[in-house]
């Protein structure tokens, strides 16, 4: 029995399919990507900030094809094959881009290590206290937990808020902090409809920050049309969703 | 009310001791540890490993110091102040330190392709391997036991089987060997609690587990095993108010 999931509109779509179709190239760099999911964008932005020639595939990972799972067993986007050779997980490919591409800017990590660290701190925080809080504001059915995830997601987005030294997290040098917030703040829309979340109870500064961050071109050339996300997210939104990450927010386990 | 977990020993014993009491010169680095945690243990193997001169302060994170929030604001180990930068998160900080530290012997792999794929692997064990097993240790109920334990030896299996020997990259003792190694040698609280043996798993695991014990940084980092009994006590019973406790009740990641 095929997984509803599956029906998800098949290909990117607005300025994302442009983007797809500047990238059909045959290239040393395979993308294998989900044109929906949020952790495909992070590496996504990275790889049209850092202008490295990438050819763009369609992957549905709920309709686990063979080749891909011999790319990634976990089945999961985004993955690449790099010179017939395959890697996955979001954020081990934005510090593979950093490290196999230094001549291809921006870099989107400082050079200092002490600055590096610190970059790498608010990834971490970002990844472990943000998105899993809005993954359980989303999911949640029920008031309370409703209430208790977004005063959790709030409180978590202000941590993020205090260290944004403007006009990107960490100063005038766009970095991956930027880029794996950019694809839950372009889904906040979804909270603010549905789960009674705003900017401005995060802070002024931040509903300025997130403004400026999601019309950053890279952000909204990895963007489809707004409809195509509804039928996803309201899967989402009735809990209903069956992947992974969905599957690890109900079983109260950690994200794949 | 005080936080019973508060009250562990006040300070490693044994060849930790040791080393501990060779550590107390000022330096660039100053490392916050507390003896007994899986976490702090990562960077203080990273340092031992690579030869960087540190600072050692034993620092209780349950104690949550005034002075000890103003580095890390989660009151957590471990943590270091390096010339007065303070910075946290074990693997962070052992990023940090392979960076800051270029001539030092690498625990990651120069080449960007394998580089990337050591930190998959980093990523496995903390994703797949730790939080099955600190479940398993944590659970009180036998099929959910079952359930755990089944996990935990087969993550374990996936990893005997990418292991290339002696160490899991092969020649290079790396950050895949270190984030493995608190948790292997930890794993007699579930082989005696818990039905776990390290045969089990298969595939030379057992061999490399105790390679990775004898390890001289390994061994210099060890405190006396009866000052661990207290804590896992607690965790056995599920009582234990660590981060870790309550993130893994909680069904949060964790580091």
């Amino acid at each position: 029995m095929s997984i509803p999931d599956e029906k998800i509109h098949p290909v990117a779509t607005g300025r994302a399919a442009e983007t797809v179709a500047k990238h059909q190239e045959p290239q040393e760099l395979v993308f294998y990507a989900g044109w929906f999911c949020p952790y495909v964008q992070r590496s996504w932005i990275a790889l049209e900030e850092k202008g490295i020639p990438y050819q763009y595939k369609e992957v549905n990972p709920y309709k686990k094809e063979k080749h891909f799972l011999e790319i990634n067993p976990k089945g999961l986007v985004p993955a690449i094959e790099y010179k017939g050779k395959a890697l996955y997980e979001s954020l081990v490919l934005c510090e593979f881009f950093e490290d196999a591409f230094p001549a291809h800017t921006l870099h989107l990590l400082p050079q200092d290590p002490l600055e590096r660290a610190y970059a790498r701190l608010w990834i971490d925080f970002i990844s472990k206290s943000v998105v899993p809080s809005v993954q359980r504001l989303i999911q949640a059915q029920d008031a309370n937990k409703q209430r208790e995830a977004l005063e959790d997601s709030v409180k978590a987005l202000r941590t993020v808020a205090a260290q944004v030294k403007g006009p990107w997290f960490l100063g005038t040098q766009f970095s991956l902090v930027d880029v794996v917030l950019a694809p839950w703040i372009v889904r906040d829309y979804i909270i603010t409809e549905h789960r009674g979340y705003t900017r401005e109870a995060v802070g002024a500064d931040w509903k300025e920050y997130a403004a400026r961050l999601e019309n950053r071109d890279s952000v909204l050339a990895t963007q489809s049309d707004k409809e195509h996300y509804a039928e996803i997210y309201q899967r989402y939104l009735r809990d209903e969703a069956m992947s992974e990450v969905a599957k690890a927010i109900r079983a109260g386990r950690p994200l794949p | 009310m005080s936080n019973p977990d508060a009250d562990v020993h006040p300070v490693a014993t044994g060849p930790a001791a040791e080393l501990v009491a060779q550590h107390q010169e000022p330096q660039d680095i100053v490392f916050y540890c507390g003896w007994f945690c899986p976490y702090a243990a990562r960077t203080w193997l990273a340092l031992e490993e690579k030869g960087i001169p540190y600072q050692y302060k034993e620092e209780n994170p349950f104690h949550k110091d005034k002075e000890f929030l103003k580095i890390n604001p989660k009151g957590l180990v471990p943590a270091i102040v390096y010339k007065g930068r303070a910075l946290y998160e074990s693997l962070v900080i052992c990023e940090f330190l392979e960076d800051a530290f270029p001539s030092t012997p690498p625990l990651l792999p120069k080449d960007p392709f394998e580089r990337a794929h050591a930190r998959l692997w980093i990523d496995y064990v903390c994703k797949s391997v730790i939080p099955p097993f600190q479940r398993l240790v944590q659970m009180q109920e036998p099929d959910k036991q079952r359930v755990e334990l089944e996990a935990t030896i087969n993550a374990m299996r996936t990893l005997a089987e990418k292991i290339k020997g002696p160490w899991f990259l092969g020649e290079q003792f790396s950050l895949v060997d270190i984030v493995l190694v608190p948790w292997v040698i930890r794993d007699h609280v579930i082989a005696q609690y818990r039905g776990y043996s390290r045969e089990a798993v298969g595939a030379g695991w057992k061999e490399y587990a105790e390679r990775l014990a004898k390890r001289e940084s390994v061994v210099k980092t060890q405190s006396f095993e009866e000052h661990n009994t207290k804590i896992y006590r607690r965790y056995l019973r599920d009582e234990a108010q660590s981060g870790l406790a309550k993130a893994i009740r909680a069904g949060l990641p964790y580091m």
